[in-house]
């Protein structure tokens, strides 16, 4: 009957997703494992196999272990910029203050600009010729502390970090704010007739009832991170002397500048298998999840 | 998330809200310092977004001679000109916009078409099925994008906004399906069954009923791949070359590239501008959706 009349819609409604789905996402990611095995240019018609020669190669390539470095110095760095500005922005913005919806907008407001505009913006502001911060630096009369941000390899990587923090705390405060006005509003009032200053009230109240929500956002974070990729090509493109070179920009280049594409390749499954490994945290610790308040 | 937001009303100062005037909270010195962060992070963002706005109106030699924050001197819209015909972000803008609009419809139409099946109906293999969806969520561009290449090359594909768009849809696919299984599946069962007890075919009433009923998911997932098409990168740059078909971000990642060459850099500016206006106008006017969608998208991270 009822069932029997929906099943009709079987086919018709399945096969369009099914197959684009399959066809340009699923099957090119499966590829990816052979063509890892391969020592491919992208010109040969045949795909000359070589085994497990390239994860032997990325193995001992000191660029790649460079990459590995870097990548963690973009998480890290970027996790300890980016969770406690999200944090005190989404909580401040949850508290009674003026202008908390504009205050809100401004700090979301980047997530809407592409990362390439944003990239740009900040390549611009940091620029040693015309920048605005070495312009800023200037004024103030710290000249000396002006410097081509983003041509040294000791700044390059904060520049990077902090660029990527601007374009996305907005998400991640939103994120936060979700998870505190789930904090039963009677708890918080009780505690502040008591007399307990905001500080507190954050300290012993909000922040423990969140930190099921922080862990999972730390995670995912991390899985964002070792593909960070649209920032560093368009700020540094992986420059000064690899010094922000990470997973993303190698693999691109591996790839559309060398032609290596087996190498590209296996480079993408050692990414993946690093990002299986998080993703698997993240189900485990939303699984357990359940605090209830 | 309703509440997350205080409301103009409850923000302003009132006399009795909970037992004590606010304003002499807001004065507390705690609250000062606050107020101090919020306001000089925010100044800063703004600053950013004015000083590009200042230099699009410099002209090249008024922008080499001068400070790199002093007021234009004469402003000019010229710049705006050559960003919009001879850097061709119009041509850019187009481009995104088609791309963002097909990418976007097709991904919905496909995408709930699955989704309802997924949900609403009982057949052998369901749950399989929507796992081998949910699947790619856990798939980066990263792991698809050299065999993906040359798959467009020999479809003839490669370095037109159509296989762009084909990819787009493929990408967006997961996570639409995604949202939108659990959103029907919170729709009540009675109106379907008594839409088909008043003999209504099973098409007619996924698109009369279930439809308009799942409209808010439906929003929300097409805000979210908007966002997402408009903003991406790396498939565009991998996938286009020719000038006439660069989306935004690649075309103006690609004026920037030029710009270091012929020290052109005011248009460039210009073209900032006009890349960052559509997108916050629309912002502003969704934030409340845009936030909400986000919240819903957490897991896509």
């Amino acid at each position: 009957m009822l069932n029997r009349q929906k099943r009709k819609l079987l086919l018709p409604f399945l096969t369009p997703a099914l197959l684009l789905y399959a066809v340009f996402f699923l099957y090119p990611a499966g590829r990816t494992f052979y063509v890892a095995l391969t020592s491919w240019n992208g010109i040969t018609p045949k795909l000359p196999f070589v085994g497990l020669d390239n994860f032997r190669e990325l193995r001992d390539d000191a660029i790649f272990r460079g990459t590995i470095r870097n990548t963690a110095t973009f998480t890290v760095l970027g996790a300890i910029v980016l969770f406690p500005l999200a944090l005190f922005l989404a909580f401040a913005t949850s508290e009674k203050v003026f202008g908390a919806r504009t205050f809100r907008f401004i700090v979301l407001a980047p997530v809407a600009l592409s990362v390439a505009t944003a990239a740009l913006l900040w390549k611009f502001a940091l620029n040693p010729n015309f920048g605005l911060v070495n312009g800023v630096l200037g004024a103030v009369n710290l000249e000396e502390w002006s410097r081509p941000w983003l041509g040294m390899e000791s700044t390059a990587m904060i520049a990077v970090v902090l660029a990527t923090v601007w374009h996305g705390v907005g998400i991640w405060m939103i994120f936060f704010a979700a998870a505190i006005s789930r904090v039963p509003q009677e708890m918080k009032e009780a505690a502040r007739i008591d007399g307990a200053s905001s500080w507190r009230i954050f300290r012993h109240i909000v922040f423990p009832l969140i930190w099921d929500v922080t862990r999972i956002l730390l995670v995912l974070w991390i899985i964002g991170a070792l593909q960070a990729f649209a920032f560093i090509f368009a700020m540094t493109g992986g420059g000064p002397f690899n010094a922000t070179n990470v997973f993303g920009t190698y693999l691109y280049s591996a790839a559309f500048v060398e032609s290596r594409f087996g190498y590209a390749a296996a480079i993408a499954i050692v990414m993946f298998g690093l990002i299986l490994c998080f993703t698997a945290i993240v189900t485990r610790l939303t699984r357990r999840e359940t605090v209830q308040y | 998330m309703s509440n997350a937001l205080p409301d103009r009303g409850s923000a302003r100062p009132r006399r009795v809200s909970t037992g004590k005037p606010t304003w002499r909270a807001v004065f507390r010195p705690g609250r000062v310092l606050l107020y101090v962060f919020l306001v000089s992070y925010c100044l800063s963002s703004v600053g950013a977004f004015l000083w590009i706005a200042s230099i699009s109106l410099k002209s090249n030699p008024e922008f080499f001679s001068t400070s790199p924050w002093s007021l234009p001197q004469s402003p000019t819209l010229d710049n705006y000109r050559d960003a919009w015909t001879t850097a061709k972000i119009g041509t850019f803008i187009l481009n995104s916009v088609i791309v963002t609009v097909v990418s976007v419809g097709v991904t919905l139409v496909v995408s709930s078409m699955a989704a309802y099946v997924l949900s609403r109906v009982q057949f052998r293999g369901n749950n399989a099925l929507t796992t081998f969806f949910l699947l790619g969520l856990m798939i980066p561009g990263f792991l698809v994008i050299v065999p993906l290449y040359f798959l467009l090359r020999d479809m003839h594909l490669l370095g037109s906004l159509y296989g762009l768009i084909i990819v787009y849809i493929a990408t967006q696919i997961p996570f639409s399906i995604y949202v939108l299984t659990g959103f029907f599946r919170t729709l009540p069962q009675e109106l379907e069954e008594a839409a088909y007890v008043d003999g209504a075919s099973a098409l007619k009433v996924f698109v009369k009923i279930m439809l308009p009923l799942a409209g808010p998911g439906l929003a929300s997932v097409a805000l979210l791949n908007g966002l997402a098409i408009w903003n991406e990168f790396f498939f565009a740059l991998v996938f286009l070359s020719e000038e006439s078909k660069l989306t935004l971000p690649v075309g103006l990642f690609r004026l920037s590239i030029n710009a270091e060459y012929s020290a052109q850099w005011t248009p460039l500016f210009a073209g900032l501008v006009l890349a960052m206006i559509p997108v916050l106008i629309v912002f502003g006017v969704a934030q409340e959706r845009i936030t909400k969608g986000l919240t819903l998208g957490a897991v896509k991270g």
